[in-house]
């Protein structure tokens, strides 16, 4: 188990999509707001709002994901939007990452307050951003989403606060 | 920093919060008059004590919400369900 | 030497000597040692001069608080030198003494003593004002101020946000017994003390207390759950039960010092109890201390605190502060106990103390006097959380009245009591802690009482003394104040500055409130104390800066204009390229070749679903529910008090898709502005926005070329102007990358496109651009170059042509605002403005002089001097080659051809001329149309 590392994850397919809470898609998608869980085919589904999820996935092409929702969706008002390209994903991993975020985020990610699944979209250094927990075998990982723009700064920032 | 409570996300940082101000009602455009129509737009109570207003959780939910604030202690309530 | 025999409870590492220089010359120390603990080993005594009357100062109290003991280390200024421990090189020097601490010049102020009498800095300085200068000079010089390093000092500071359930501050027997305890019930505990070590008075006590010492220290180290932060105080406590403490790290790994934010379900206040000076004429030489002071450094520090001792007491401590000094070999010539009658008349010595003069007649020759008259409660952190003090005379002190929610209090705080006393109450206050921050049950631990023990109400003799150290304020000055009316105790702290130096009243607050309490007759209940606020001690800018983290944004372009050589532009969070070299080339270049321009930060936001047209109708003053799929618009928005917000292009991608775009600056605000009307006023819309700002890429190609160009790298779409004419938007591939928006638009006057790229691939398509235009010329141009050519074409910029009080009808929009639409946000004030018909106009400007280029903000004038207008945006056009502008005037001077004046920084005035239409070049757009 390491202590700290960080990974640029944002060439994995984002696919962002919208509907009511009280919708047949929010059913099937499963994942409150908050909340991050594992799709059948290996996505992250990411309740991202009370009404908007982020479907992350390492290789998938954008198109299944955002043909497969769409079917999900049925006749229902809903809206499945690829933002690949709109979003920078970084993973920051190991013992010390929780310590790291400590330093630029001002919510607890302890484990009674963030256990695993949990997604929290809050300020970090001053952006806003998404971040959950996903840890990967035997290891304390989140992965942390921002706009794109940011990407570059977010990860200075990490690279910075972990030094 | 005040500390605010998000009905979805918990209690958060003044911080993750942007504000709005006073809720106020629009009136109806096509029937207001000059007074009705600028003191929606500018007239606010400003009271030292309990006062609605309305804020958006920017770096959160993302959602505009309804909050409680009491001006003197500094008290914050969330009123769920009158975002509008 | 001072140094004693090893002492039981000592902190000092005798096996790790160190040296280090106080005004240049060296001097040995041990590790553990503070500055102030190895300088009074050496037998040194004087270590700062007073702020006003620069009177020499030593040691007072030893610790932290110590008012006559802050120094210069290094680069770093005011330096507490009572805490701070002295590493190895250290070099230490005075503050605010000149030319030395010996020999101080400024010490003939004593002599001038009625220029700096009470409330001197209102009276003194004022009048001629003209000398306010050689004051200001002056008064500089006798600031005790250190000396702030030149350059940026190189210490690092960092924040970290921590979440107990219950933070114990004082790290004394109760503070650590309730952490021990509530950690017991398993709730996470951050317990913060200010020294290097825990353990309160205990460090200092007998066999006894050292015993327990060791036993709760251990029992800390061993909890599970227990984080403890040593050499850390907590500065305040805010809304919301925020705490902020800073944590002093110097000498330790690469941290200078951490700010540490907590907002505990619950707060234990156990700092103790701080002990009081005693207020009597020659109270501030060097050799009075204080008996917690001898204390310290005797069973810390293993220095003798002098010779030959008087102590003046009306408490046990005092007594056992005697014992201490004979056993540390001092002569303890006096013990003058209150309790029994006792009284001293004033302390004599110039330089330290020689003798005192006590009430009995009897003047006992000593070099130390040490007094132990009472204890001060430190009620800030409490009363800075909503609660609030109250005076209790039988105990000489204010305590605790009322305690906030999330707030409690044990130890000195609380009361006195025996160790096991102050142990057992610390115990129930951590369990009661526990049980309420992890709503285990529905109430709290019952708490044994701790009342504060009874003690003589003494604080100030005959004759008058220093009340306030670090302000110089002395009891005659406090008096004189209420002679002068300042009845108040807040208007006499305002007045003579007493309570308002580093110390912030933790030494001198209760002396000051018992000076003006018997001048005004009044009781000390009934005078009351003044409100303490944050920062609790002094705090380092950097330690409040942190690691000052300021967001970047940068497009996928962003390398390239570095490696290009473009001038950086910083516009809010982003980082543009202002120009490559020559703005006025790349201009020309636009409009004879084609340029191609970053515009990433362009806000961009999908809107989707059934309704979207409803949300258009009301976004914006002109009408939306006719744009067929494949068309754009321009829009501009108001809000509703019909100021102009933003304006940009959208257009409609498919049947139920659309993309709206927003200035570069307006973005993330008009995303808020969208979202906030659909939640809050039409919630039943079926609309979804989307942002997509940083989704796509965004380049502008420009030029009378641009068509060529796109034909070269576009796929799926028809670019001739029949088939793709101006306004229009297509869907299609471009240099390969498919997913691209492009539309016709014309923001530079030019024939151009707007290429919005999936951002992955933005660089990809810039360079395509690049290297497949060569030979047309196409040359990439930059934020300046983009701004003459929309001024030349006379596109308004809201926010720089426009600002918060300019209203649709000002800003040319006429032609645009639909007042035939049911609604739209702003339309009544719309309405009203129209009617009214007496708004500033805006207009072209054109200087008559061809050369001369009045400054963005220029007022224009009439009649000699009456402001009828101003400038909002100024070049010199290369394509025109003429300076050229817009400009607000009154209605009367709008017509074209009118000569107004306009007024140039200098004061200088040129003629301009109003143009018949705002663009400069190509008013009739055909060069958009080609």
């Amino acid at each position: 188990m390491s202590e700290l590392t960080i990974t640029d994850c944002t060439d994995w397919t984002k696919v962002l999509v919208r509907a009511a809470p009280s919708s047949a898609l929010a059913a099937a998608l499963g994942t409150p707001y908050g909340r991050a869980t594992r799709a059948a085919d290996g996505a992250l589904v990411v309740g991202t709002a009370p009404d908007g999820w982020l479907l992350l996935a390492p290789d998938a092409p954008a198109v299944s994901i955002v043909q497969r929702v769409a079917t999900q969706a049925g006749p229902e008002f809903a809206s499945i939007v690829d933002v690949t390209h709109g979003r920078a994903l970084v993973r920051l991993s190991g013992t010390a990452s929780r310590g790291v975020l400590a330093k630029v985020c001002a919510v607890d990610l302890a484990d009674a307050a963030a256990p695993a699944g949990a997604a929290i979209r809050t300020l970090v250094a001053g952006i806003t951003a998404m971040i959950v927990r996903d840890d990967e075998p035997g290891e304390l990982s989140f992965l942390i989403e921002s706009d794109r723009s940011y990407g570059e700064y977010l990860m200075d920032v990490l690279l910075d606060a972990g030094s | 920093m005040l500390l605010l409570p998000c009905p979805h996300c918990g209690p958060r940082d003044a911080a993750e919060f942007g504000y709005v101000g006073e809720r106020v009602a629009r009136p109806d455009p096509n029937a207001a008059t000059p007074q009705h129509w600028r003191s929606y737009l500018y007239l606010r109570r400003n009271p030292a004590g309990w006062t609605d207003e309305l804020w958006l959780h920017r770096a959160g939910c993302g959602r505009y919400l309804a909050i409680s604030r009491n001006t003197v202690t500094g008290e914050c309530r969330s009123t769920p369900g009158e975002a509008g | 030497m001072m140094r004693l025999e090893p002492q039981p409870g000592e902190v000092i590492d005798r096996g790790r000597p160190l040296t280090f220089t106080w005004n240049g010359r060296t001097y040995p120390a041990y590790a553990g040692d503070t500055i102030a603990s190895a300088l009074a080993a050496a037998g040194e005594r004087v270590f700062s001069r007073s702020l006003k009357y620069h009177r020499p100062r030593g040691l007072l109290t030893a610790d932290a608080h110590d008012p006559g003991c802050i120094l210069q280390v290094g680069d770093e200024p005011n330096v507490p030198g009572a805490a701070r421990r002295v590493s190895d090189g250290m070099a230490v020097a005075a503050q605010g003494a000149w030319p030395s601490l010996r020999f101080d010049v400024k010490a003939l102020n004593r002599l001038a003593g009625p220029v700096l009498s009470t409330g001197f800095y209102y009276k003194t300085f004022i009048r001629p004002r003209r000398l306010w200068p050689l004051y200001e000079r002056v008064l500089r010089r006798f600031s005790p101020g250190g000396r702030v390093p030149a350059a940026p000092p190189d210490g690092r500071y960092e924040h970290r946000y921590v979440h107990p359930d219950v933070l114990v501050t004082g790290g004394g027997p109760a503070g650590m017994a309730a952490a021990l305890a509530a950690a017991d019930l398993g709730a996470r505990v951050l317990l913060i003390d200010d020294q290097p070590e825990l353990g309160g008075h205990l460090r200092w006590g007998g066999p006894d207390d050292l015993a327990a010492l060791t036993e709760l220290r251990g029992a800390v180290a061993e909890a599970g759950n227990i984080e403890v932060l040593a050499d850390s105080v907590v500065t305040g406590r805010y809304e919301g039960g925020l705490v902020a403490a800073v944590q002093r790290l110097h000498g330790s790994g690469s941290l200078t010092e951490r700010l540490v934010k907590a907002r505990p379900a619950q707060l234990i206040v156990a700092p103790g109890l701080i002990e009081r000076p005693y207020v009597v004429a020659g109270n501030d030489l060097p050799g009075v201390m204080l008996s917690t002071a001898v204390r310290r450094l005797i069973k810390l520090y293993a220095v003798k605190p002098g010779d030959r001792a008087v102590v003046f007491t009306a408490n046990d401590d005092g007594l056992a502060a005697a014992a201490d000094l004979e056993r540390a070999g001092v002569d303890v010539r006096r013990i003058v106990d209150a309790r029994e009658g006792g009284g001293i008349i004033r302390v004599r010595g110039r330089g330290g103390v020689r003798a005192v003069e006590c009430a009995d007649g009897r003047v006992v020759r000593c070099d130390l006097f040490v007094t132990a008259v009472g204890w001060t409660a430190p009620t800030a952190l409490v009363t800075m959380a909503g609660g609030r003090a109250a005076y209790q005379a039988g105990a000489a002190r204010f305590v605790p009245a009322e305690l906030p929610e999330g707030v409690l209090v044990t130890g000195g705080l609380a009361g006195d009591g025996t160790l096991d006393e102050l142990v057992a109450h610390g115990r129930a206050t951590g369990q009661d802690a526990a049980l309420r921050a992890t709503g285990a049950s529905g109430g709290g631990a019952p708490i044994s009482s701790l009342e504060p023990a009874a003690h003589p109400q003494l604080f100030a003799g005959r004759t008058d003394g220093v009340v306030d150290f670090a302000e110089d304020v002395s009891s005659k000055d406090l008096k004189a104040a209420v002679a002068e009316g300042y009845d108040s105790i807040e208007l006499v702290k305002r007045y003579t500055t007493a309570t308002m130096g580093a110390t912030q009243g933790k030494l001198e607050a209760v002396n000051a409130i018992a000076v003006v309490a018997a001048a005004t007759g009044r009781s000390i209940a009934e005078t009351g104390t003044t409100t303490a606020r944050p920062p609790y001690i002094p705090i380092s800018l950097g330690a409040l800066a942190g690691r000052n983290y300021q967001p970047v944004r940068r497009s996928p372009m962003h390398d390239w204009h570095v490696e290009h050589g473009a001038a950086p532009l910083v516009a809010g969070q982003w980082i543009r390229p202002d120009h490559y070299g020559d703005p006025a080339a790349e201009v020309r270049n636009v409009r004879q070749h084609v340029g191609i321009v970053d515009v990433t930060p362009l806000g961009k936001f999908e809107l989707r679903g059934p309704d979207v047209p409803d949300l258009l109708e009301l976004l914006y003053v002109n009408r939306w529910r006719k744009l067929a799929v494949g068309q754009v618009r321009y829009g501009a928005m108001c809000t509703d008090d019909g100021v102009v917000l933003d304006d940009g292009v959208s257009g409609r991608l498919g049947e139920q898709r659309y993309l709206l775009t927003a200035t570069s600056s307006g973005a993330t605000g008009i995303g808020e502005w969208i979202e906030r009307w659909l939640q809050t006023e039409h919630p039943d819309w079926r609309v979804h926005m989307i942002p997509m700002t940083d989704a796509y890429a965004s380049i502008n190609v420009a030029g009378p070329r641009s068509r060529e160009l796109m034909e070269r790298l576009v796929s799926g779409i028809d670019m001739s102007n029949e088939a793709f004419p101006y306004m229009r938007v297509r869907l299609g591939t471009v240099a390969g990358v498919p997913d691209c928006v492009v539309w016709r638009i014309g923001f530079t006057g030019e024939l151009s496109y707007e290429l919005h790229v999936p951002s992955g691939h933005g660089l990809t398509v810039w360079q395509a651009l690049l290297s497949t235009g060569a030979d047309l010329g196409v040359r990439p141009f930059g934020v300046e170059a983009q701004r003459i050519l929309r001024l030349e074409k006379g596109h308004l910029i809201v926010g720089q042509d426009t600002d918060g009080l300019t209203q649709g009808f000002s800003a040319g929009l006429d032609w645009a605002i639909k007042m035939d639409k049911d609604d739209f946000i702003g339309k009544p004030e719309l309405a009203w403005q129209r009617v009214r018909d007496s708004h500033l106009m805006l207009v072209g400007l054109q200087p008559v002089d061809r050369r001369t280029v009045p400054p963005e903000g220029c007022q224009i004038v009439e009649d000699g001097g009456r402001i009828v207008g101003r400038v909002t945006s100024s070049r010199f056009s290369p394509t025109l080659e003429r300076a050229i502008g817009l400009g607000f005037v009154a209605p009367h001077l709008s017509e074209p051809g009118t000569v107004v004046t306009v007024v140039l920084p200098d004061g200088g005035r040129v003629p301009a001329k109003i143009t018949p239409q705002l663009a400069h070049v190509d008013p009739e757009g055909t060069r958009l149309r080609v």
